[in-house]
């Protein structure tokens, strides 16, 4: 019998010549391919009304049935699945997957936020269990169980050290599984779990004594080097800042985060000699030009700068500051340079008289200072910053970053000289493309010169008084990527710290590397024993390293927190820059949510910023998801400091009759949602509204870490947290705050700046 | 004298439940409260109506047949009805809840409707729910000369799967609920493949079934 295909029902039809306009319009997406099935269903049904008794290919011969039968399946079959193919379903669904995988996360309750523990500083976690009094939460089989603070509405509250924990601290891996256990219930919670890696990062010297010396916060030691490369490693306190050499290179004294103490270190034995009582979150140590004062910047709930006499190590002075002191310089023996991040400037604190106190004028710029140093000149201070302008004014224009550097001119308290550090290079033949001088970081005097080495584009520069740099020294052929430290060891060497590799070079002035000192894991020993520190560590290096434009993440994301500053980076307006601190398990990214995985940031770089400059085996996009997912959420003296339960709860029972938490659901405090913002904010993206024809929609942002992320709202409006609900709020939709008393009001903003 | 029409029990039941569920909404927007958590109450209780209609109308049948399977008699006329029902419950559920959406919570803002992610997948559901609603009346079709019938419906799965991103990316969807509500779906509907055992009724004057039979 012969076999033929028989004429396909209508329906059929309908199907292939769906698929066939799909293949021919090419256009890969869901609402194309449901457009094309609509379309075919009228053409055919067109025809039927045209023709009743219309049924295709009635009349071809057998032959030609086939042929057709063939064209028709194979043909539309082949190009609709190369356009799919093309367009990456997978990479698609994987979107799709992280999205869901992150709220589902949070909406499987108890939920605990952040789902990340770092093993090297305490960390303040939530978790959301409704109806449930007695919450508590073991990390390891090992680990003691702790109970958390309920604090009402089934949120709790749970303080970690893991340092207290033997068990935790020793752990490696990367994932952890905790219990939860919420009114005897327990279940079973996985979170990432990211342990330290030496980071050595700013480097104080004694060039006389041939001595240098800089700390690891994360594994909290000082590490001490010689002008010949012998190095030696030093216990220290919990979360050791900063260090500053004195006494002719005999004593180290070091700040700490975390340990309210300042630890005295004598230099030839290695051991404490003194432990000086301190606030925590000290910041930042100077040395005086004489060697007599020790500057310590305290960031504690206060912030103050704090005078202490060397040679009997007795409190001078305590200046108390309007601002989060960030870098400490002194300009001669009666002033002191201090820097403000936040506000964007720098103040004097001065002698006169015998006191100590903070002076009016401070110098107002556009960026925030990541830099400051002395320079070979007396009264004269260098300062690195993204902008080139004397105006306190913020560059909204798109995309802006210059790497620069000023002169400051300590005792006529102005700016005597502004060089642009970014440089094309030989190898460029795009406009506008740079190679040299991005992102300074650290600045120091070298044998009489000075020098800035540059985390963006990985060198070392001299900086000449005046005019243009020539000179550069590539750190390329040296683990020493990202360098963040700088100090002169006398007698012709140097030394030059990188956070993100572990390591310090020993070089002579000329460049010849006396010694490398690894801190932390080659990458071939990563490679084996713990691969996803090696991606994290790629990521960092990735974090630092400079596009073609002269960018790096760094550049407005300072220490992966944030400058405070607007950014226009392609959005409809400038936006204030988030915190990346804290944002694992927070898909959508950026303020408009649109990049749904870490990983798709890289595209930033990529596509906005003219890809890196230097080609690498890994992925690139994979590392710098990996380090920005190992970043626990910023630290702040308010998260550490004795709180009142009473007024944390008050806290939370208004943040819940607001009905905050609507949107701010605990315990990520984000339901990871994205709103209208006309509907949000009527009598501000309205018709008569400043804000109108701005943004279509917000990200509902998280609320941790809020105390240091001023300012606030989408688009930094609202200087502070109280304006956020008296100035900006007035239609009352961003929260159920109108008719909230003083008190209740203070509640709240004691609540949220304890996040 | 024509004798009054009589409507089946399980088009009144469904008849019931839309009612209930709009008198509830009513009920809880008027009670009072903080505006924005009225908005979000209402919006969320439409949508999962619409879906939940929604589910109903693609599982009705690959429902009843396994019922049927297992011994279970039903005539093919009540799944055939309780599929046109549902589905339209759906899309009048779906367009209810579109406009308490707009009206409430998202504040008259319509162009939100193209900027939104979840709010475009919703959309673009309602859209093909509106596009059946109109074929699931014989009357219009036949005013548009629509001649082939049964590819029109196949596209009920298509709004299935628009609401799914839909209530993936909204902020106020459960997704665990979204997950095993869509999973538990999709595994009733693979009973569609189920061989049928009975045979099929005699003539039927039920528009979906002559829809059907006109369109094959």
């Amino acid at each position: 019998m012969e076999s033929q295909p028989a004429p396909p029902p209508l329906q059929r039809i309908v199907l292939l010549l769906a698929l066939l306009l799909f293949a021919l319009v090419a256009i890969p997406s869901w609402v194309i391919a449901l457009a094309c099935y609509l379309a075919a269903l009228i053409l055919v049904n067109l025809i039927l009304w045209w023709n009743p008794a219309w049924v295709p290919w009635q009349a071809a011969t057998r032959g030609q049935r086939w042929l057709l039968a063939a064209l028709l399946i194979a043909l539309p079959g082949a190009l609709a699945a190369r356009l799919i193919w093309n367009s990456n379903p997978a990479a698609q669904a994987d979107t799709v997957r992280e999205n869901v995988a992150d709220r589902l996360a949070l909406e499987r309750l108890p939920a605990i936020f952040p789902a990340l523990l770092a093993t090297y500083e305490p960390q303040r976690f939530l978790v959301y269990a409704p109806g449930t009094k007695q919450v508590s939460v073991r990390f390891t089989a090992e680990s003691p169980e702790l109970q958390a603070i309920d604090l009402g509405h089934g949120v709790h509250l749970l303080d970690v050290d893991p340092q207290k924990d033997q068990a935790l601290s020793k752990m490696i891996g990367s994932e952890l599984s905790c219990t939860i256990t919420a009114d005897g219930a327990a279940v079973e919670r996985t979170l990432r779990l990211v342990p330290p890696q030496p980071h050595p990062r700013l480097l104080r010297s004694d060039p006389t004594a041939g001595i240098a010396a800089t700390v690891s916060e994360e594994t909290d030691e000082l590490i001490i080097i010689q002008r010949d490369g012998r190095h030696q490693r030093i216990a220290v306190g919990d979360g050791p800042t900063d260090c500053a050499v004195y006494d002719d290179g005999r004593k180290i004294v070091v700040a700490h985060r975390h340990t309210p103490e300042l630890w005295v270190i004598e230099t030839a034995a290695g051991k404490v000699q003194a432990k000086l009582p301190a606030e925590r979150f000290q910041t930042r140590l100077a040395v005086s030009p004489n060697g007599e004062l020790l500057a310590v910047a305290g960031n504690s709930e206060q912030p103050a700068v704090r005078l202490i006499r060397l040679s009997e190590m007795q409190d001078l002075a305590r200046v108390e500051l309007p601002f989060s002191p960030d870098l400490l310089e002194f300009g001669d023996d009666a002033l002191l340079a201090v820097t403000d991040r936040r506000g964007r400037a720098i103040h004097r604190v001065e002698a006169r008289g015998g006191d100590w106190s903070l002076v009016e004028g401070p110098l107002r710029f556009p960026r925030p200072i990541t830099a400051l140093s002395k320079t070979p000149a007396p009264q004269q201070l260098v300062l690195a910053l993204t902008a080139s302008y004397l105006t306190d004014e913020q560059p909204i224009a798109n995309h802006f970053i210059e790497n620069t550097i000023h002169t400051l001119d300590t005792a006529k308290w102005q700016i005597i000289a502004t060089r642009i550090t970014d440089r094309r290079g030989l190898f460029q033949d795009d406009p506008g493309n740079t190679e040299h001088g991005i992102s300074p970081l650290a600045l120091a005097v070298i044998d009489g010169r000075q020098v800035a080495a540059f985390a963006g584009s990985n060198e070392l520069g001299d900086v000449p008084p005046a005019g243009v740099m020539t000179t550069y020294f590539p750190l390329d052929e040296f683990p020493l990527f990202a360098p963040r430290g700088l100090a002169d060891l006398g007698e012709g060497t140097m030394c030059v710290s990188s956070a993100c590799e572990g390591t310090i070079g020993v070089f002579t002035s000329a460049g010849l590397l006396i010694k490398l000192i690894q801190l932390a894991a080659s990458e071939e020993d990563l490679a084996k024993s713990e691969p996803a520190a090696l991606l994290r560590r790629h990521g960092e290096r990735t974090f630092f390293e400079g596009t073609r434009a002269g960018i790096a993440c760094q550049s407005c994301h300072l220490d992966a927190a944030s400058d405070g500053c607007l950014h226009h980076i392609g959005q409809n307006k400038p936006v204030d820059v988030l915190s990346i601190r804290g944002i694992a398990g927070t898909s959508p990214y950026l303020r408009d949510a649109s990049h749904w995985r870490l990983r798709d940031l890289h595209e930033v770089a990529q596509v906005g910023y003219r890809d890196y400059q230097r080609e690498v085996p890994w992925d690139r996009a994979a590392a710098v998801a990996a380090y920005m997912e190992s970043l626990p959420p910023e630290s702040h003296a308010r998260l550490n400091a004795e709180y009142d339960l009473a007024r944390l709860r008050a806290g939370v029972a208004v943040f819940f009759a607001a009905k905050c938490n609507v949107c701010h659901t605990p315990p990520a405090l984000t339901n990871l949602g994205q709103h209208s913002a006309l509907s949000m904010f009527p009598d501000y993206y309205g018709p008569d509204g400043r804000g109108a024809g701005t943004d279509a929609f917000l990200d509902t942002p998280s609320l941790r870490g809020l105390a240091v992320s001023a300012p606030y709202l989408h688009d930094g409006r609202a200087a502070t947290l109280r304006d956020v609900f008296q100035e900006w709020n007035r239609a009352n939709r961003h929260g159920n705050t109108r008719d909230l008393t003083k008190a209740q009001l203070n509640d709240l903003l004691y609540f949220l700046e304890r996040l | 004298m024509t004798e009054p029409r009589r409507y089946p029990l399980d088009t009144l039941l469904l008849l019931a439940l839309g009612l209930g569920l709009s008198a509830w909404c009513v009920i809880a927007f008027r009670s009072g409260g903080y505006y924005v958590e009225r908005d979000v109450f209402v919006s969320q209780v439409s949508g999962y109506a619409a879906l939940g209609y929604l589910a109903l109308s693609l599982c009705a049948g690959p429902f009843l047949r396994l019922l049927s399977l297992a011994g279970v008699q039903f005539n093919r006329e009540l799944s055939a009805r309780l599929s046109r029902n549902a589905g339209i419950a759906s899309a009048l559920a779906a367009i209810m809840h579109t406009a308490i959406v707009l009206l409430t919570f998202l504040k008259h803002d319509w162009w939100s409707v193209l900027f939104l992610p979840y709010l475009r997948w919703g959309g673009l559901a309602l859209v093909v729910l509106l596009v059946l609603l109109v074929g699931s009346f014989k009357p219009l079709m036949a005013l548009v000369r629509w001649k082939l019938w049964k590819p029109l419906f196949r596209l009920s799965f298509a709004a299935a799967l628009l609401t799914l991103p839909h209530l993936l990316y909204a902020p106020f969807a459960s997704r665990e609920i979204t997950l095993w509500l869509y999973g538990i779906a999709a595994a009733i509907c693979c009973l569609r493949w189920i061989p049928e055992r009975k045979p099929r009724p005699a003539a039927s004057n039920h528009p979906v079934l002559a829809m059907e039979k006109g369109g094959t």
